[in-house]
């Protein structure tokens, strides 16, 4: 039981790095330097960051309403398909995603160049800044929101939608009236986390070199501006503190109501699109199309840009990074479950305040930029602890934080979900803890436990700051690879790193949300 | 009367799911203002039926004329938003995120110009009539069953629908519960005249709440008519057993009479003298006495209260069920003897079928 308790307070401990480096490093230099403070710079990195996240969670709405209208309600050919493809931009990181969006469109990207052979000669527009970046990061987020609201949708009684049809309203005012205000809690779900996405990403406004604090906290990092990056990631963490409330909020609330009522399916009629089908298909194609298969096909195009010798090239990828990429994702993955589990089992209903402060924590730590945590954790290692700074230990320290509650989420749904009455039922039948936990409880919490590693298994694998800045010396993983030729526009070793670091993650990624039907399968059976 | 009016006529309608035949060429026409109950074992098709009516399902042959208007045939499917069909449904389905007071007028003809005095205070007399009044500014998750139940009637009463379509409301709702709902529903469907259909699988709520009662198996109409005549003169065995409990008795019909192993009855019956038919008997026709040498023995009991179902095993080895009185305690392996009291004459089967 020591080790437990040492365990659950050396994590809430680790946890605390970044608000020591944040409101101790960052508060005493935000006032040294408070006289920059009112500059023009910063007015315009705030206005820039809030305009990004604003116009790219918005827009990410508009088109998941769309897509899971068109894949869920209505009768549409290959909706299957769809589904599976429309959730593959998570598989696409957000810094490569940054560089195959100015490859393609840029002023001497793809698209110019192919209409040049064609000999129309097109000034493209300028891909660099607010449009870059707002297109760039809509096109790989919007899925946070299309997979939220599917799943919002079928949890929606559809007798209403009969009811409400019969009451005299035809399709599309049943849609806004009666379904749109029973999954507006998954479209806020859907797109705090595409809110919070965007605050804290890293890779695509440097790509698109868009100002928005994290590439101003990266700048001044990399110049060793370090009380420079402090202040402004307190200031970045100030301003998302709505979002970020919201999200701990909506994650601490969400995993206290447990029971969702499935819709029954085999009464579900699809509303028929007749003549229209060819548009929405149309349109659904042209999303998939240039959030996809443009993507994909660029990766291919950058293999095939042997730019330096192939021999070189294979040299760049240096593949330890594959090794890396998978056994750090791994570990960390494994490590996070375990960590939930321990945590749900030991601290959930004897400690609720406890459990609580815990929660909130860890949920904060899920917002805040891999940066910000990277830094915390060089600032906490190189004041206080030098012997773990750069090693292994603090990397792991710095993924766990960041990504703890992305494995805790769903053991805790489904540890609340099932409940003690089977603890109960196999102790009266004269089982020890250790049998019941084996042979009872273990396999029904698998399918949290699954859904857990696998959540943590993608982010890790596609982290990059963290990666980037806490990492030993000469240690790689794919995306560190992928940045650095990037950089270095050693453009087909990146291409070979981005698809195999694809592979790696595509089908984690397709696993991650198909497990959820199991799970809702799996609670239906339950009833 | 024959130019009158009918609020529903189904003419030779059928569906079909994949090569299963669920609904088979039914025609039933409904008088302005009468109650049908629609009746039948689960998979009957009770349920397809009515989402046919309503254009939730599009049946693949036949015509739906709602109130001397075409809403379904060949040619014609007027959707569903435009029928003037209103509909309870099993889970009632109320919309979580209204209170009742917007459940009730969300129906499109409140909708159009609700802030007109006439449609407040009709809305309030309906809340009144259907004792929800006081809870109008409740969310349906705030109420319980009955009252979820109440609601969901006003909202689809509130439209003024030509015809309203009930589909097992009573489902959901504890036992004792569905007595004292179902003697209020009938009060204001009766009180506001309205055309229904109401489907259950419960024949005692049949009885009770149809007019007339249509019984469906397998996609077919076994028998639509008046609920006294389902219950005394059941066209197949297959009614008979449905409503009511019944047994079969083999008998040989002799002039106006029958001859069965438990005595004599008087029989009404096409058959010929001399014929073998099956007469039905209800429990209520069957009396026992406790004697050491009867006809028969009791080998199962269910007690009901104020009577039992006693299950009298006759010599034959055939098994027939008895009412009697709670007075009569009789243990299992009692020898009874048994006779037919029915007061009235029987009805004989052949081939299932009444003759």
């Amino acid at each position: 039981m020591i080790v437990i308790k040492f365990i659950i307070y050396l994590i809430i401990f680790l946890f605390c790095i970044p608000f020591i480096y944040l409101f101790q490093f960052g508060i005493s230099n935000l006032f040294s330097s408070i006289n920059n403070l009112f500059t023009f710079y910063y007015f315009q990195l705030i206005f820039n960051t809030i305009a990004l996240v604003l116009s790219v969670t918005f827009t990410t709405i508009v088109i998941s309403l769309f897509l899971s209208w068109a894949t869920e309600i209505c009768k549409l050919k290959f909706a299957k398909l769809w589904r599976i493809l429309l959730i593959f931009p998570l598989v696409i990181p957000s810094y490569l995603a940054g560089y195959l969006f100015i490859l393609f469109y840029g002023t001497k990207g793809e698209i110019y160049q192919l209409l040049n052979n064609f000999g129309i000669s097109v000034d493209m527009p300028d891909v660099y800044g607010f449009w870059g970046a707002w297109l760039c990061l809509s096109l790989i987020c919007f899925p946070y929101v299309y997979i939220n609201l599917s799943t919002g949708l079928k949890l929606v009684d559809r007798k209403l939608e009969d009811a409400s049809r019969v009451l005299g309203h035809n399709h599309f005012q049943t849609f806004f009236r009666i379904i749109f205000p029973n999954i507006k809690n998954s479209l806020f779900a859907g797109s705090i986390l595409v809110a919070l996405y965007t605050l804290s990403d890293f890779g695509a406004v440097s790509a698109l070199q868009f100002n928005t604090f994290t590439l101003a906290i990266y700048t001044k990092y990399r110049s060793f501006d370090f009380p420079g990056a402090a202040s402004s990631a307190l200031i970045l963490i100030l301003i998302s503190m709505p979002i970020i409330f919201y999200f701990i909020k909506m994650s601490v609330f969400n995993s206290y109501k447990i029971s969702q009522k499935t819709s029954n399916f085999s009464n579900l009629k699809l509303f028929d699109l007749k003549q229209y089908e060819i548009l929405v298909q149309l349109v659904i194609f042209f999303i998939v199309l240039t959030s996809i298969f443009i993507p994909f096909l660029m990766i291919f195009n950058l293999i095939l840009r042997t730019d330096i010798s192939f021999v070189k090239t294979l040299d760049l990828i240096k593949w330890s990074a594959v090794f890396n990429t998978f056994s750090g994702a791994t570990i960390n993955s494994i490590l996070c479950v375990f960590i939930s589990l321990l945590l749900v089992l030991n601290i959930s209903k004897k400690n609720n305040k406890l459990r609580l402060v815990f929660e909130n924590l860890m949920y904060f730590g899920y917002t805040l930029p891999g940066l910000v945590i990277a830094l915390a954790f060089v600032y906490f290692s190189i004041n206080y602890f030098f012997s773990i700074y750069q090693t292994w230990i603090i990397l792991i320290s710095g993924y766990t934080v960041l990504f703890l509650s992305a494995g805790y989420a769903p053991v805790r749904t489904n540890v609340d979900l099932i409940g003690d009455k089977y603890t109960v039922v196999s102790k009266s039948l004269g089982k020890s803890f250790y049998s019941t936990f084996t042979n009872i409880l273990f396999p029904l919490y698998l399918p949290g436990i699954l859904k857990g590693f696998l959540n943590v298994f993608i982010l890790t694998a596609k982290e990059l700051p963290v990666t980037l800045i806490l990492a030993p010396l000469n240690f790689y993983t794919l995306s560190t690879v992928i940045w650095d030729n990037l950089e270095e526009a050693n453009f087909s070793a990146a291409g070979i790193g981005s698809f195999l670091l694809i592979l790696i993650i595509s089908i984690p990624t397709y696993l991650s949300v198909h497990v959820e039907d199991i799970k809702i399968k799996f609670s239906k059976t339950n009833k | 009367m024959k130019n009158e009016i009918k609020d529903l006529i189904v003419s030779n309608l059928s569906l079909n799911f994949d090569q299963n035949i669920i609904i088979d060429n039914i025609s039933f026409e409904l008088e302005k203002s009468e109650i049908l109950a629609l009746v039948g074992p689960s998979g009957s098709g009770k349920t397809s039926l009515i989402r046919c009516l309503t254009g939730l399902e599009n049946p693949d042959e036949g015509e739906v004329v709602i109130s001397d208007s075409i809403v379904f045939s060949d040619s014609v499917n007027i959707p569903i938003e435009k029928r003037d069909i209103g509909i309870v449904f099993q889970d009632f389905a109320l919309f979580p995120h209204m209170t009742v007071t917007e459940n009730i007028s969300y129906g499109k003809k409140n909708d159009k110009d609700s802030k007109t005095l006439s449609q407040i205070s009709s809305l309030t007399d309906l809340m009144l009539m259907c004792g929800i009044y006081h809870l109008r500014d409740r969310y349906p998750d705030e109420l319980s069953g009955g009252e979820q139940q109440r609601v969901a009637l006003a909202r689809s009463l509130a439209p003024k629908p030509k015809i309203l379509l009930m589909d097992e409301p009573f489902s959901n709702l504890d036992p004792g519960f569905r007595m004292q709902l179902r003697m209020e529903v009938r009060r204001i469907l009766k009180y506001l005249n309205i055309t229904c259909i109401f489907v259950t699988h419960d024949q005692q709520e049949a009885l009770y709440m149809g007019d007339r009662i249509l019984v469906l198996n397998e996609g077919k109409i076994q028998q639509i008519d008046r609920n006294t005549d389902v219950f005394q003169n059941p066209k197949n065995e297959f009614v008979a057993e449905f409503i009511g409990l019944a047994d079969f008795i083999e008998a040989k019909v002799i002039n106006n009479h029958a001859e069965t192993e438990i005595g004599k009855v008087e029989i009404k019956t096409k058959a010929k003298s001399g014929e073998s038919v099956n007469i039905m008997i209800r429990p209520d026709d069957v009396h026992i006495n406790k004697t050491k040498n009867g006809n028969g023995f009791v080998v199962s009991r269910e007690y009901r209260g104020m009577y039992y179902i006693y299950y009298i095993k006759l010599d034959s080895g055939k098994v027939v069920k008895s009412l009697s009185s709670h007075i009569n305690d009789y243990n299992i392996g009692t020898k009874v003897n048994v006779e037919l009291k029915p007061g009235h004459p029987l009805i004989c089967f052949q081939n299932k079928v009444i003759i």
